[in-house]
């Protein structure tokens, strides 16, 4: 389901009628460096893989029942980014704390409360990553592998909490989880205090 | 020049060098100096130190969830608290908040205070922004402001798990008076910084 919600905004992506015809040769990179700079991106990371880790303290399936929310909250991201201006990442950074208090009661969230934040973190991670300029300057390949590597950042974090609760199945683990959980989002809000200084 | 002279002139130097010691702790340069400068700050500052381990204490004489909720809101609330300072809002008492956390902390853990979960999180989340807008005012002049932040969350975790570590003793037959002692003696340090003593 990932792979196909992926191949439908690369779909969405490569049929944008401005500058969608880029010189053929550079495509897989773009596409790759695209996907890439999610990993390094504070906007990407520090958003989409707690979002991950929440989703997966919440249900061992929880990323695959996001994915549309996630892929609905990137496509609106691409559109708001320019609203949001140089505020994009703070207000990202803001909402990986509050997901760090979302982790206290992971497990007792109701299912729209998770998809709601889903697509928030989804947007505001997109705005973050694309910026105050929009998604009109960018590459189409890039934007593509950008949001190929922010359908599957997510799924990946969850994957590698719930396979740890599987094979380790301990409560202490959930906790270190959390606590790891909750020192990403104290880092986070103080990072977004410095932004918005 | 005499030897009478010399003597306070290299016992004046010796202590003026030594004085200046504890200073470079927040003057490391690039991320490792910042980390290392951050993780230091809770670990060297006595203050810090006791208030933290008193959470985790009293978490594990709480038991769960108070042994893991109260170090997960800690650092959170922390942050909170060190975003006001980053901002530059003022917080008044904070020196004297510091120091009463301990105090507080210290006595619930002597007492054996057994609070319910939400008055646990509100006092502990409370006292954690007194400690965060310590660290948040101190978070500009370091090197590099980001490992700073996330040395002394580290560090301030890392303090959580002795406290809960210590408190494991309560396992023990008359493990939980050492526990209690333990509270009784960070009260007193809490009373020593509130009245400047220390």
């Amino acid at each position: 389901m990932i792979f196909g919600a992926a191949f439908a905004l690369v779909a969405v992506l490569a049929a944008r009628p401005a500058a969608a015809q880029q010189p053929l040769p550079g495509l897989p990179e773009q596409l790759l460096d695209g996907a890439l700079a999610v990993a390094g991106h504070p906007g990407t990371l520090m958003t989409l893989a707690p979002l991950g880790v929440l989703l997966g303290l919440w249900r061992p399936d929880g990323a695959r029942r996001t994915v549309p929310a996630l892929f609905a909250g990137l496509v609106l991201g691409v559109f708001v980014a320019p609203a949001l201006g140089p505020y994009g990442l703070s207000l990202a950074l803001l909402g990986t704390a509050l997901l760090a208090f979302l982790g206290l009661a992971a497990r007792r969230l109701p299912g729209w409360v998770v998809q709601a934040v889903t697509l928030a973190m989804g947007a505001l991670s997109a705005a973050a990553v694309i910026g105050p300029r929009g998604a009109a300057g960018l590459p189409q390949a890039a934007l593509a592998g950008l949001g190929l590597g922010a359908l599957i950042l997510p799924a990946a974090a969850s994957g590698v909490v719930v396979a740890s609760l599987r094979w380790i199945n301990d409560s202490w683990l959930r906790v270190v989880w959390m606590v790891g959980l909750s020192w990403i989002g104290a880092l986070s809000l103080i990072l977004a205090a410095f932004r918005l200084r | 020049m005499t030897g009478t002279r010399i003597g306070p002139c290299a016992l004046a130097t010796a202590f003026v060098l030594l004085a200046a010691g504890p200073a470079l702790a927040h003057s490391g340069a690039g991320v490792a100096g910042g980390l290392q400068s951050g993780l230091a700050h809770p670990l060297l500052g006595l203050d810090h130190l006791v208030a933290m381990v008193a959470v985790g204490l009293w978490g594990a004489f709480l038991g769960r969830p108070a042994i893991w909720l109260l170090p997960v809101v800690f650092p959170l609330v922390m942050a909170l608290g060190a975003a006001l300072g980053i901002a530059g809002m003022p917080l008044p008492m904070v020196e004297a908040g510091i120091a009463l956390s301990g105090v507080v902390l210290g006595l619930v853990v002597l007492l054996a205070f057994r609070a319910p979960l939400w008055v646990a999180a509100v006092l502990v989340g409370l006292f954690a922004i007194f400690h965060g807008h310590a660290h948040g005012t101190e978070l500009p002049e370091a090197a590099n402001p980001l490992a700073y932040a996330a040395g002394f969350i580290v560090g301030t975790g890392l303090l959580h798990a002795a406290g809960i570590l210590l408190g494991y003793l309560t396992l023990l037959p008359r493990g939980d008076w050492i526990v209690r002692a333990a509270g009784g003696v960070i009260a007193l340090v809490g009373l020593a910084f509130l009245f400047g003593m220390a």
